[in-house]
Order: structure tokens, then C-alpha cells, then sequence
């Protein structure tokens, strides 16, 4: 599928994965990927279980193994490591939650503003990302392992947003969640997006929801990226039946 | 007759009651479904049954007359009762069929220790890993695995424990069209060999086509129960779940 710019063609390139392979052991999770993620775009991956589009993320955020190939940060090569990657402005929230449940809502996101050494602007960031997250404010000094799927959730996307990020590295954000909490999710990504340009990179098994903030789509299977384009275009071409029919496994 | 009973079962935590004077039955050859907004208690009460939490008032009746009031997790087997996580929990440095055979193999302290690997555990493994579809990986690390291949793993070593009550929770969440099918297979057929199913699941699609009954909790009380048709379509289900 042809490679398309639309509206973007102004607007930087943040990040960009050059021939990018991951592999672990002998298991080939990626396979000379080439992927961009521009200012303020939510850019969606889609694909069958094991077709590598968490890896991506993980390549980004330093925590896969690259065997070779290149990640661009404004144009400018460097080698992905975690802590690090915070500092560039790249935040990760990984799948299922992993909040720290023995410490307070508040904890968790001091945890998220670790690069943040002033205090006074520790604190104003929580009050701020408590103010996208009124639900968390109510719960502040309670242990997160105590609150439901959904607060968690919204405390790790609320943890990720800590450092106020460029780019934000979302895997699967609707996991265990009740269809009234995905929605409510949902809303609050496309609200972040909007509100604070932050460039979002997901990757969501819920298709529908998915597709009703995407700007741009990757569709990845065995380790490849097979399509590219907006979603619309993706649902009228019938790439997405070939993949799911095929042997996702 | 319920093969599984909670009779006002409640649970708190730190002032919050998570699971509040729950009584339901669950029965052989049939899946329950479990469904209800995050934090209703659903998890709760699948860790109380499979004796993860212990409750604080109420009690679970095997069988029409054990009561099972301080079971501990590792005991749960020998009441034929087997589980999933929500959060994929295996042996990540061993292999697939490591992880298969460890619960195939002898619990038994002397036993292990004098049990060899025999033919049968590996046809048995065999025989969940290919109804997986993940025996041409079995030699593979758990750790390199995706997060599907991990929640299909959980699956075989639940299918491992031969146990006569299964509680699956969230068995599809973060699988893909192919791999819900292996899952749905797989209960269709638990429940044809007249096992009992509890699935905690969200999409909706899943329970009524899985669920042969479906009890709705929110903030830890049944707030539903019944055939699917009749309990999706229920206004103050579509209002605390669905939210539409």
C-alpha cells in the first residue's frame, strides 16, 4: 500500500524506525521495519498476536533486542534505553496496567516524574495530571492496588504523562477494561492528543475503538509491516480480513 | 445440583467491600458467565474461589456439602479446581513444554523426585500444545513469546490440570480473531465433556455466544442473573456496563 502524507507533509517527523529487526534468540519478532511518527499524530498499530507490533513499541522505548537497523529521533540516530528515552521526551505504558501496587496514586506518579528534580514542579505536575484525571485526585493516598481495572489504567496513562512526553507508547490501553471504561479511556487519549499535541504510538486490539481517534494506521504481520495508510482506507481494503484469517500463531 | 456455591460470600478491603453477600451456584456442563464494570469484584470473587483470598464472611460449597472455608492456592487442585490470571503468570525462563509438563508431572515430594519423564506426559502435552496450535513452539522460551502465545499458554496448563471447575479470567482479553476461536473451541469442548466454566469476560459478543447463564455483579453485589438475552438487555445492566 503506498505510503501516504496526507496533511503531514509540513509537520516533523519525531521519530522515525529505519530497517528496524528485533529478534529474540533465534525468533525473528521483526524484520526490517520502517515506521515515522509525525507531531500530534496518533499513529495506530494493528495486527495478529505475535506479529510484533508490542515490539515496536519495546524497540522504541529500548526494551527489545535490535539486531539492526536504525530509530531517529528528529532525524538524528540513537540507541534506545529506557530511563533515557524519558529524558528525550518518549513515555511507555506497557500492557496490563503495571502500576506499583503497594504504593499510593500519588507515589505512582512521583515514580512518573523521576527526571523532574525540583519539587514545587513535581508537584505542580501532579496537580496537573490529576486535573485530566479527576477520578485519581478523589484516590490520591490510596494504594493502587486497591483501585479498580480502570483507575489503574488511568493512573499508568497518567504516570506516562508525568514528564509531559512528546510521544506517548501505548499498548493496549483497553485491556480488561468494561465497555463503559473504554470508551471513557478512549476519550481521554484523544483529549491528551488534542489538548497537548502529544504524538500518541498504539497499539489496541479493539479495532473500533481504535480506528475513532487514529490518524494513521500500520498493519504488521509475522514480523513485517504489510499496509499503511488512514483507517478508512484500511477498512475498505480487505488487508485487515487477510491478516486475521491467515495463522496468526 | 451446583457443583460450586457461594453463599453470602463477602469480602472488604480497608473499608471497601469488594465482593458483598454474594450468593450464586455454578453447575456442571455450563458456562457462567461473569460480567460487571471494572472494580465490581469479578476478580475478587475468582480469587476467593480458588482460595488466592480468604473470605471474610460467607462460605463456598463444593459438591452440595464441602465447605471449603480455608483453602489455600496450592490445595485448589485436589478439589478439582483450576484457574487463569488475568496477568499471564508462567515460568518465563522455561520452555513451553516445560511449562506444560510441570503440571503434568508428580506434586507429590517423594514421587517427583522418583518419577522420570514418561511417554504419556509428552503425548499428554502433545495433545493440549497441538489443540493450542503451539507445538511447533514448544521448544521456545516463554519470555519471547507474545502476549497471545502466553495467554493460550495459560490456557493449556489450566487444560493441564484435568480439574472438573475451570475460572477463566479474561481468557480473550488481548487476542486477536484466530486465537479467540482456539479459546472459544476449547470451552465448547470443556463444556461438552460436562466440566463447569466460570468466564469472567467483557465482550459481549463472547458471552452470548459462550455463556449458557450470565450473573452481573457491580460494587460486589449480584445486581443480575439469567440467559444472556434476557440479562444483556436489562436497563440497569446496559447503564452500569455499557454505559449507553
Amino acid at each position: 500500500m503506498k505510503l501516504i502524507w496526507v496533511n503531514k507533509m509540513k509537520e516533523e517527523i519525531l521519530l522515525q524506525l529505519n530497517n528496524v529487526s528485533v529478534r529474540y534468540g533465534g525468533v525473528k519478532a521483526l524484520e526490517s521495519v520502517n515506521a515515522t511518527i509525525d507531531e500530534g499524530e496518533i499513529v495506530a498499530l494493528i495486527g495478529p498476536n505475535g506479529a510484533g507490533k508490542s515490539t515496536i513499541l519495546k524497540a522504541v522505548f529500548g526494551l527489545a533486542p535490535m539486531y539492526s537497523g536504525k530509530i531517529l529521533w528528529h532525524g538524528i540516530s540513537f540507541v534506545p534505553v529506557s530511563y533515557e528515552s524519558v529524558y528525550k521526551g518518549i513515555t511507555f505504558v506497557p500492557q496490563g496496567r503495571r502500576v506499583f501496587t503497594d504504593l499510593t496514586v500519588e507515589e505512582n506518579l512521583e515514580v512518573g516524574g523521576f527526571i523532574i528534580r525540583e519539587k514545587t514542579e513535581l508537584q505542580r505536575r501532579i496537580k496537573e495530571v490529576m486535573g485530566i484525571f479527576p477520578v485519581l485526585n478523589h484516590k490520591k493516598r490510596m494504594k493502587s492496588g486497591k483501585l479498580s481495572g480502570g483507575e489503574q489504567q488511568m493512573l499508568a496513562l497518567a504516570r506516562g504523562l508525568m514528564v509531559d512526553p512528546k510521544i506517548l507508547l501505548l499498548d493496549e490501553p483497553s485491556l480488561g477494561l468494561s465497555p463503559k471504561i473504554i470508551k471513557e479511556v478512549f476519550a481521554k487519549i484523544k483529549e491528551i492528543n488534542i489538548n497537548r499535541k502529544t504524538s500518541i504510538m498504539i497499539v489496541e486490539h479493539n479495532i473500533k475503538s481504535l480506528f475513532e481517534i487514529a490518524d494513521r494506521v500500520y498493519v504488521l504481520d509475522k514480523g513485517n509491516i504489510v499496509a499503511e495508510d488512514v483507517p478508512e482506507k484500511i477498512i475498505e481494503s480487505n488487508i485487515l480480513e487477510k491478516v486475521f484469517t491467515a495463522k496468526g500463531v | 445440583m451446583a457443583i460450586l456455591e457461594t453463599k453470602n460470600l463477602t469480602k472488604n478491603f480497608d473499608g471497601i467491600r469488594a465482593v458483598d453477600n454474594l450468593s450464586i451456584k455454578i453447575e456442571r456442563g455450563k458456562v457462567s458467565g461473569i460480567i460487571g464494570p471494572n472494580g465490581s469484584g469479578k476478580t475478587t470473587l475468582i480469587n476467593l474461589l480458588s482460595g488466592v483470598l480468604q473470605a471474610d464472611k460467607g462460605v463456598i460449597v463444593l459438591s452440595d456439602s464441602i465447605k471449603l472455608t480455608k483453602i489455600k492456592p496450592h490445595t485448589i487442585a485436589s478439589y478439582g479446581i483450576t484457574r487463569t490470571f488475568q496477568d499471564v503468570r508462567l515460568f518465563n525462563q522455561m520452555t513451553i513444554l516445560d511449562n506444560i509438563l510441570v503440571v503434568l508431572t508428580e506434586r507429590n515430594f517423594w514421587s517427583a523426585i522418583l518419577e522420570q519423564h514418561k511417554d504419556y506426559h509428552l503425548d499428554q502435552a502433545g495433545d493440549i500444545l497441538k489443540q493450542l496450535d503451539l507445538w511447533d513452539k514448544r521448544t521456545e522460551l516463554v519470555v519471547n513469546l507474545s502476549y497471545g502465545q502466553r495467554k493460550l499458554l495459560e490456557i493449556g496448563r489450566a487444560l493441564a490440570m484435568k480439574a472438573d471447575i475451570y475460572l477463566l479470567d479474561e481468557p480473550f482479553a488481548g487476542l486477536f480473531p484466530e486465537m479467540r476461536k482456539i479459546v472459544s473451541g476449547i470451552i465448547h469442548k470443556l463444556r461438552e465433556e460436562n466440566k463447569a466454566i466460570v468466564l469472567i469476560e467483557h465482550n459481549m459478543d463472547i458471552i452470548r455466544e459462550l455463556s449458557d447463564h450470565v450473573i452481573v455483579m457491580d460494587e460486589g453485589k449480584l445486581l443480575a442473573q439469567g440467559k444472556p438475552k434476557e440479562v444483556l438487555d436489562r436497563r440497569e445492566v446496559i447503564e452500569a456496563y455499557l454505559g449507553e
